[in-house]
This record gives structure tokens, sequence and C-alpha cells, in this order.
């Protein structure tokens, strides 16, 4: 028998344009910008923070400003008290989600009362890639037959027949729907970024655009390179019934390049009341799984499949879906195999309009669905993302 | 007319030229932020009409560039303040910042001649320039951290990527001050001249022949000098650098942090991002009470100490050429060892040749030691020192030193004996430490010639002169004794008369307290760590141990007979009896007689003797809360020091404040004695002072000037 896990909060920073000289949180180091989340979270809720056990955080690449157990690094340069311990992880995307679902778990175990998941990733400051890894070693390549993730999502949208109108109307969706999310004041769990004099660096997600269909129409393909450079042919050894692969995602039509993080705070019941917190959610289930690795994207659907039948459910018993939008193929084959109608998914935009801070967008978009659930009091939520590696990672909420 | 002034030459360049009306220099206040504004759209709107081929900055004030920011604007701001005003000042630093950027990025050549000091602000302009000159011997340099706050306008980023990050580094946190060629040696400027019109001809030469000029940061592929934060030739700088600022300041100095870390960060991105970061940590800075603490007592006190506040109007200045000086100890020697570094010729007067001999050769030990004095400058310093037994020698001294030991009879001894060969115009000061002036007069025939000049030990290091005038002292002495000190390059507070006058009276009280708690059985480790993190550079203990416990029971035997001779009665303190102890049954006299507090093993750092615990704590250390122990030591100066403004000693704050941190150690970081209770909030203070007193004792009663004044809502100004 194990303990109900329950959300009482999630929070996370505006995301900012990643990129070095333009976005407004450039000049925030990663751990101020977790430093930031720790304190709206203590502040927000009256934390008593010698009752939280843990605080994992996420980081697409956990080296230099983002290296060295940032949790604990930034625990012990808050306010909050250095009993709380801290560790990082790596997912890739689905860091933060797992961090929130391994938080979830110690929890369930029993072991632990409260614990914060989240995660934080600064493209601006660190940089894609800047860990280097072992993805990329040449006998890890040839024998895996890795290529360039953007050219896996025009690899899998060849596969299933998607056009480039068809993720480029994916994407104005996106835009649309987040524009409108943010105009209306729905992203409740956004906690300005401010610096250490308390004034505000960043109060909104600064990537969303206004665009047209002809406008994303425009935008030249940003993987034809790799397809061109040999990754293309590395596709077809595994793939060889595409003839070509369609270059159709565009800078428009996949995430974009930002910094930011996000952070959830999970407990059980006791530990909840004794500081008189309002659960808001619970951890129905979750689950991760590994899928073909050279398209390394088609995770989401086995993760959400494997997560609804840990929970019993179908994905008829959800009534929102937080798909991350890292290419708009991954969200169009989610939609097709798990016949989810756009009314259900994604419905106030995601990572094309407002980007995608690698390690920390699990955390921001499970804080999404949350709010979105309570805006049209619904009950049941999945959130769901593809990671490099084939990894999938899904999680079922459900409001209480 | 104008802040700023354009003049357009027939070669097409502008003189931009700072002039600010009713001020002899130029400060970087509101009407120079509206003045750059104008000049700036001016600039640009000419030479968008063409015909402009470069700008030559100036400064329109004879001998003078530009003096920085107006700190009397900075001390009116209001430091508590909500996060809408604190955006509003970051958007005003961002707003001073902009015109500066704008100036280096016009796309016609800058350049800038710097004809007088230029400090703070007005180095910052400089630094926005592509090429700067400055007239031989000005000063220049980053001087903000010494009042608690950074260069706020670009200069923190200009200066780390002009020079690196381990050079810009201590220009900026310590606030040095470079002269022309120094500046022109480390690259902040780019030469020298002579005169202003050659200045000129050279910088109008320059900007001719640079069309294309650019700042080094706007440069393709600028690297900044010795790398960057990660890189290998930084570790040392980034793993061990905070740790030795924090050492240095024991993280009392919120400047020095705020710098450290600004350097950093604003090397690691590009630099309008840098300016954001620096603007940031500018804003803290502003609102930060140290900052205002020092900008108190640093700027507005010492300025008006400097410009003679203290000194009787209407004398003229004295010029001294000969003093005397009696007493070949370390005090006299140090005080002749610097009066001839300043030209001034020294007779030093001791019981016999061989004591007055040692006083010259102590003289020549620091010449050799100083690295800035060369043997040829030794040579001459010495000449002017002459070592003597003989009074007739002091016949033509313009003003006497008496510097013999701390007894009543050998100082009247002595004075009588000079008196009878000295001019009779000639003043007489007596070095004494605490012995009341007006009493040590009576052995002079000439009282309004007598004042006491009190010096620190080593005279020939420590800032600070504290002078007292006696109850007869004319304003004359009183002028001549400031003059004098001014000429020695100290920097001289006024007090008057009473025994320990001001400096000693004071800084009494927080030794007293050390000793008081070693005999309540407190761990002495915990003492002195208290006052290291108050910020005093020795602990009341290892004072003690300096000045020799042997001395301090002299001069208690003193006092009490001084007291019983005035029918004053005499009470035996805990800080007596502890002294007596430490004298008499402990053999324990004092560092110079190798065991004190401390113990003095050969070789090694010295500790705190344990015998101390086994006297006063045999059954464990008596636990009081750390903060009372700090209190303690830094409460008893400030209310002593309040007692001395309500009696009269003290005649100004600001002689309180200075004298304070240069004399006897006072947290620089308070902004002294007095400042320290603006800080901490007068109504704070007294309902602190009144806890203490019901614990610790009736030292810390709040007196009655201080209710009073709370009662007024008025601060120690």
């Amino acid at each position: 028998m194990t303990t109900e896990a329950y959300i009482y909060d999630a929070i996370r920073t505006p995301r900012g344009i990643g990129k070095p000289g333009k976005g407004s949180l450039f000049e925030v180091k990663p751990i101020d910008l977790v430093t930031n989340l720790l304190e709206a979270m203590k502040t927000r809720n009256d934390l008593d923070t010698t009752q939280v056990d843990d605080v994992i955080i996420a980081t697409g690449d956990p080296v230099n400003e983002q290296g060295s157990n940032l949790a604990k690094t930034a625990i012990n340069y808050s306010s909050w008290d250095s009993v709380t311990t801290g560790a990082q992880i790596h997912r890739y995307c689905a860091g933060a989600l797992d961090a929130v679902n391994v938080s979830a778990a110690k929890v369930m175990a029993g072991m632990e009362d409260l614990v914060c998941g989240g995660g934080v990733e600064s493209l601006s400051r660190v940089g894609m890639g800047a860990s280097g890894g072992a993805i990329t070693d040449p006998a890890v390549q040839m024998k895996s037959l890795f290529i360039s993730q953007g050219l896996g999502a025009d690899l899998m949208a060849s596969l299933d027949g998607f056009t480039r109108e068809d993720v480029d109307r994916y994407a104005l969706m996106s835009q649309v729907r987040a524009a409108h999310a943010r105009d209306n004041g729905y992203f409740k769990s956004l906690v300005p970024v401010v610096d250490f004099n308390g004034v505000t660096i960043l109060d909104h997600d600064e990537l969303i655009r206004a665009t047209s269909m002809d406008s994303l129409a425009s935008l030249k393909p940003s993987f034809k390179m790799f397809n061109d450079f040999g990754h293309g042919d590395v596709a077809r050894l595994r793939y060889p019934q595409v003839e070509e692969i369609d270059n159709i995602h565009t800078p428009g039509n996949s995430s974009g390049i930002v910094d930011g993080a996000g952070l959830v705070l999970l407990g059980n019941k006791a530990a909840g009341d004794a500081q008189g917190l309002k659960p808001r959610a619970r951890i129905v289930s979750f689950a991760t799984t590994g899928s073909e690795p050279t398209i390394m994207l088609a995770g989401p659907v086995p993760a959400a499949q494997k997560a609804l039948k840990k929970a019993g459910m179908t994905i008829n018993d959800i009534d929102l879906v937080e798909l991350n939008e890292a290419f708009a193929s991954v969200v169009l084959r989610f939609q097709r195999e798990l016949n989810v109608e756009d009314e259900r998914i994604n419905v106030n935009g995601g990572a094309i309009a407002m980007g995608h801070p690698i390690g920390a967008t699990g955390a921001m978009i499970l804080g999404v669905l949350l709010d979105e659930l309570e805006r049209r009091d619904l009950r049941t939520g999945l959130c769901t993302l593809c990671a490099a590696g084939g990894i999938g990672i899904a999680t079922i909420i459900e409001r209480v | 007319m104008g802040y700023i002034r354009l003049e357009k030459d027939s070669d097409g360049i502008i003189d931009f030229i700072f002039d600010q009306p009713g001020k002899t220099v130029n400060t970087m206040g509101v009407d120079y932020q509206e003045a750059m504004d104008t000049a700036m759209s001016e600039v640009k709107r000419q030479i968008a009409e063409g015909g402009v081929t470069g700008i030559y900055v100036k400064s329109g004030k004879p001998k003078q560039f530009f003096a920085g920011g107006d700190i009397k604007d900075m001390l009116e701001m209001d430091l508590n303040v909500d996060v809408k005003e604190k955006t509003r000042i970051y958007n005003g630093l961002m707003e001073t910042k902009q015109p500066l950027r704008d100036l280096e990025l016009l796309g016609v050549p800058v350049a800038v001649g710097i004809n007088g000091p230029a400090m703070g602000g007005g180095f910052e302009i400089a630094l926005s320039c592509h090429h700067r000159i400055a007239l031989e011997g000005v000063a220049m340099g980053l001087p903000e951290a010494q009042i608690g706050l950074m260069p706020g306008a670009g200069g923190t980023v200009r200066l780390t990527r002009l020079l690196g990050m381990q050079q810009a580094m201590p220009l900026i946190a310590q606030g040095k001050r470079l002269s022309a060629s120094k500046a022109l040696e480390k690259g902040l400027i780019h030469d020298t001249a002579e005169n202003e019109e050659q200045m000129a001809e050279k910088a109008k030469a320059w900007i001719k022949a640079n069309p294309d000029a650019r700042q080094p940061w706007d440069t393709d592929g600028y690297q900044i000098p010795g790398g960057l934060p990660d890189d290998a030739a930084n570790q040392g700088f980034i793993f061990f650098g905070p740790a030795a600022t924090m050492g240095q300041t024991k993280n009392l100095m919120p400047a020095q942090n705020a710098i450290y870390s600004c350097i950093v960060d604003s090397a690691r991105v590009d630099f309008d991002t840098a300016q954001k970061i620096e603007g940031r940590y500018m804003v803290s800075l502003l609102l930060d009470q140290t900052a205002r603490n020092m900008m108190t007592t640093f700027f507005l006190q010492m300025e008006a100490l400097n410009r003679g506040a203290n000194r009787p109007a209407g004398i003229e200045r004295t010029v001294f050429k000969k003093i005397g000086i009696l007493g070949a100890g370390q005090m006299g020697a140090g005080i002749a060892t610097m009066a001839a570094q300043k030209g001034i010729a020294v007779v030093i007067k001791d019981i016999d040749q061989i004591h007055a001999d040692k006083g010259k050769d102590y003289a020549a030990k620091v010449y050799a030691k100083n690295k800035r004095v060369d043997d040829a400058q030794a040579e001459k310093y010495l000449s002017l020192i002459s070592a003597t037994d003989n009074y007739a020698d002091l016949a033509d001294c313009e003003l006497i030193i008496e510097a013999v030991f701390e007894d009543r009879a050998i100082k009247a001894a002595v004075t009588a004996d000079t008196e009878a060969v000295i001019a009779a115009n000639a003043v007489f000061a007596s070095n004494t430490s605490a012995l009341p002036i007006s009493e040590l007069a009576q052995a002079s025939t000439r009282v309004e010639n007598f004042i006491g000049m009190h010096f620190f030990s080593p005279a020939e290091k420590m800032p600070l002169v504290e002078i007292i005038c006696g109850e007869k002292t004319s304003d004359s002495s009183l002028a001549k004794a400031f003059d004098l000190a001014q000429q020695l390059g100290k920097t001289p507070i006024v007090v008057n008369d009473g025994p320990g006058f001001f400096t000693s009276r004071t800084i009494a009280t927080t030794i007293s307290q050390g000793a008081e708690m070693v005999t309540e059985g407190i761990n002495p480790v915990l003492i002195e760590s208290a006052a290291r993190d108050n910020g005093a550079p020795v602990g009341p203990l290892a004072a003690i141990d300096e000045i020799s416990q042997q001395t301090a029971y002299k001069n208690g035997l003193q006092a009490k007979e001084d007291a019983i001779a005035q029918g004053k009665g005499w009470v035996e303190t805990p800080v007596s009896q502890l002294i007596d102890r430490m004298v008499n049954e402990f053999d324990r006299k004092g560092k110079v007689h190798g065991a004190g507090y401390y113990e003095y093993p050969e070789g090694k750092k010295k500790h705190i003797w344990s015998g101390l615990a086994a006297a006063y704590a045999s059954e464990g250390f008596t636990d009081i809360p750390y903060q009372d122990i700090k209190d303690r030591l830094w409460f008893c100066q400030s209310l002593e020091a309040v007692r001395c403004l309500e009696e009269g000693v003290l005649r100004s704050v600001g002689d309180a404040n200075i004298g304070s941190i240069m004399g006897i150690g006072f947290a620089a970081q308070t902004g002294g004695v007095l400042q320290a209770i603006n800080a901490y909030g007068l109504s704070a203070f007294i309902e602190r002072a009144r806890v203490l007193a019901k614990q610790y004792g009736a030292a810390f009663e709040p007196p009655q000037s201080l209710i009073d004044r709370e009662g007024r809502g008025e601060l120690f100004q």
C-alpha cells in the first residue's frame, strides 16, 4: 500500500529568449533561476523549509554554471534551511518531469514527506550540448545509428506522412493559443524573475510572436544541413522504406531556444496539513519508456500508454493533455495514434510558441496543465515529453 | 550657460566641454544627466548632418576634470524603498550609462583630455572615450569602493574589459588613485601631455589619424586580457580570490563583495548585458547602510575636516620649517621620521646623546625598509634630522612635540627646560595619550602656547592626530598644531580636554569590556573573534598585549594616585584586578615581555594562554550569546562617545567618527562610533543599551543626551 503523493504547488519562471545578448534572462545565472523559484515557493506557501526533505533539479547540460549539483548549491545559497538536501538529475528533455516523478516516488514509498522536483536550463549561458558526452562518440554513433534530433523529427513526419503545411498549421495554433493564454492571465504558475534587489528582470514569456501561415511557410528548413551531411544516409540505414526525408521542420514549427526553470512541491497528506497547505492534485501514475533511438522522438505514445495502464485508465479518461512541442510532428503523431483531438491537447500553446528550456520543461508544462485543469474545473491531466535517446515520459495527475 | 558646451573647429572636431555652472568642479548629478542627453542628441544630429570628424572631450574648469557622482544627492536617497522605487533607481542608472555608451559608438573618433583629477564618474567618462590623454601629474581612478560604492556608470565593465579581471580587481576594489604616469604604464590612458595646449594638439592629431577608432571591446574578436572566468589561468582568482577578499573585509564590506561578483559576472556576458549586471549591483550598494555610513564619514565629514572646519578662522597658515621633539623613543622617532620626509628639519632631544641617536637610527631603519624611499632620498631626509642632548639646540624650533614618559614630574621638568630656550611664540605640544592638557600646562609659563598633539603608534604610519585644547590654549596655537598635522600628512581631529580626551577614553571602554568578560569566565577566543567580526583590526586582549599589561598596570597606578590626590576616591574594578594578577601573580606583562593574554611561541602563531581559562573558567566557560559579546565591545564605545559629546570633550560628530576609525580601530563600515548609532537607529540602540545595562552593568546605561536626542528625532550629524 503506497502513500498518496500530492502536488501542493507548481511554479515556473517566464521563458526568456535563449540567445546571448538577446534574451532577458541571459544576464541571469542558472543558479539564480533556481533560487528565484526556491524563494517564491517558500514565500507563496509560507513554507517551513526545514520540513522539505529533498530538492531534485534536472538540467540538460549539468556542466559549468549548471554543474556541481546545482540543487544543493542553490539551497545553500538561498534562504532555505540547509537541512534540505539536493540532487541533480539528467534525463535530457524528460528531466524535470522525471524529477517530479522521482519526488513523487519518494513520497509514495513513505520514505520522504515533502520533496521538490523541477529543472533549470540556461541555453543562452551554458548552451545546448555543452556537456559533450557519450552520445556523439564516434563508436557509439556508428553502433547506435545516431542522427540529429531535428532530422529525427523530419524522419518521423516523413514516415507518418505529415506535410510542411500540417506542421505549420499546428505551429500557428500554438502561437495563437499561447498569446491568448498570456493575454488572459492563464499562466498562474508563472513567477517573475527578479534580481537581488527585487527588481523584475522578466515577467512574461518573451518568445511568443505573432505569425501567419505565410510567414511560417517562408522559413527555411532547419535540419536539411544535417540530412545532407550524412545523417540522412544514416537514417535510411534504419528506415530503408524512406526514399527521401522531407525537411519540414523550421524554427517556426520546432520548439524555441529559451532559458527558464520550473519547480513542483509534492508531499504526503500529513506533511501538507502540518504546513497548512491545500493539495491541488494527486499523482495518479507515471512512466518512462524507451523507443527507437534513431528517431528518438516517438516516446510519448508508449510512455502515455504505460502510465494509463498503470492507472487503469484509457486516454478517454484524460481531460487535458500537455505534450511538449519539441517538434510539431511529435504532437501530430501523438494525436493520431491516441486519437486526441486539438481541443484536449496543449490548449494554451507550448514550446513552439514559448520555447523549450530542455531540463526545465517537464515541470513547467505540469504547472501549465494543473493551472488549466483548475481554470476549466476539469479533473484529470496527462503530461508527457519525448527526450533524446528515445526516452518517453508521462505523468497522470488528478485534481483533488 | 549650459553644463556642456559644444564648439566645432575648422577641422570638424567638436570640443565637448564639461563646465557645470556655479561649481568649481564638475559632478555627475541631475543636471549632468539632462545636459548629457541634450548634448548627445545635438552631437548625433551634427554627425548625421555631416562634416564632424571627431569629438574632443574636455573640462572647462581650470585644472579640474571631473569629480564624479554627486554624493550629497546619493545621501539624500531614502534607504528603505519599495521595489517600484528600486526599479526607478535601476532605470535611472541605465539612463546614466546610455549617453556614455552612445559616445563610444558615435562612429567618429573620441579623444579626451584629462586636465585635472578624474575620479569616479569623471574617470568613467574618460573610459568611454577611445583615446585618453592626461596632463602629467594629474590623479585618476575609481575610488568609489572607499565609500562603500562601486563604479556604476560603466566603469566596472569597461575597466574589466580593458585590463582583464585580475588587473581590474584591485584598482576597483581598493579604489586606487593613480598618477598619470602610473595610469599610462597600466594602460588606462594612452598618452600624457605637458600642458592643455599640447594635450589638445595631441588629441586632435590622434583624431585625424584614426577616423575608424573604436573601443577594444567593440572590435571583432576582442578577448578580455587574462581570459574568462572558466579559463585555467583564472582558477586561483575564482577559487581563492573571494576568500581572500572576505579575509580582508571580514565579509563586512558589501561593496568589495559586489565588485568581485560584478567583475566576474560581467566578464561572462556581452557588453550591454554586463552594463545591466553592473547596474543591479550598484543599486544594491546605493541602498546599503554600509555605503551610507562610509559616504557620510569618509566623504562629507572628512571633507569638512580637511577643509579646516576645526581650524580657527582668520589665522594665517603656518608652514613649518623646523620642529623639535622631546624623547627619542618609538613615538618621538616616528614623528621625526615622517617630518623629515615632509621636508621639515627636526631636532630630537633626549636625556643623552646615545638615546637621542637611537631616534635617528630608527628613522634610518624605517627609510631603509621603505621601498619608495631610495638611498639618496634617505640621505636627504636624515640630513634634516639632528639628535642632541642639549636643550639649546631647540632654540629656533617653531613647535615642540613632547614625547617623553607618561610621568607628570618628567613632563613638567622638560616643559620648563624647553620653554627656557624656545621662542616666546613657539608652540609646546604634548603627545600624552591620556593626561589632561590643562593639568600638564600648569608646568608651563606660556599656557596659551600649550596644546596636546596625540599621535598614534607607529606614528609614521597611523593617519590620525588628536589635537587637544587645554583650558587656556589660544586659537593661534590650535591653528599651528592643525597646520603641522596637515603638513605631516595626517588627519587632525580637535577635541577639548579631559582624562583620556576622546580616543583613549573611548578605546578604554572596549578594553575594559574585554577584560571584564575574561573575569566573567567568557571564552577569550570568542571575545577576540567578536571584536574581529565587528570589524575591529585587533581584539581587546591583543590590544593590551601590544600596549603591555605592565604599562597598563603603571597607568592604572598613576590614575589611582591622581584620583586619590584629587580627593576623588578610588574603586578597584575587575579590570584593574585582572591586570594586577597578570603582572604580579602570573608574570604575564605583555607581548614585549614574551607573555600576555596570548602565548607567543617562537616561530609560531600566537594563541590564547590557557591559564586564563584555568584562572577564570575552571568549571567551564560562561555561556552568553555571541551577539551580546559583540555588542558589549562596541556599544560601550559608542556610549562613551555620546558622553564625550555631552560633556563637550567632542566638538563635532565628524571628529568622533573619523577619530574612532582612524585612531582606535573602530570598524570602518559603521562610519564611526556615532554614525554606528544612526545606522542602528537611535531608539533601537537605546533599547538595546538598556538590555545590556540590565545584564552587564551600568556602563551601558544610555546617557540622557542620547535619550533627548532620540526624543527630538535627531541623528548624530
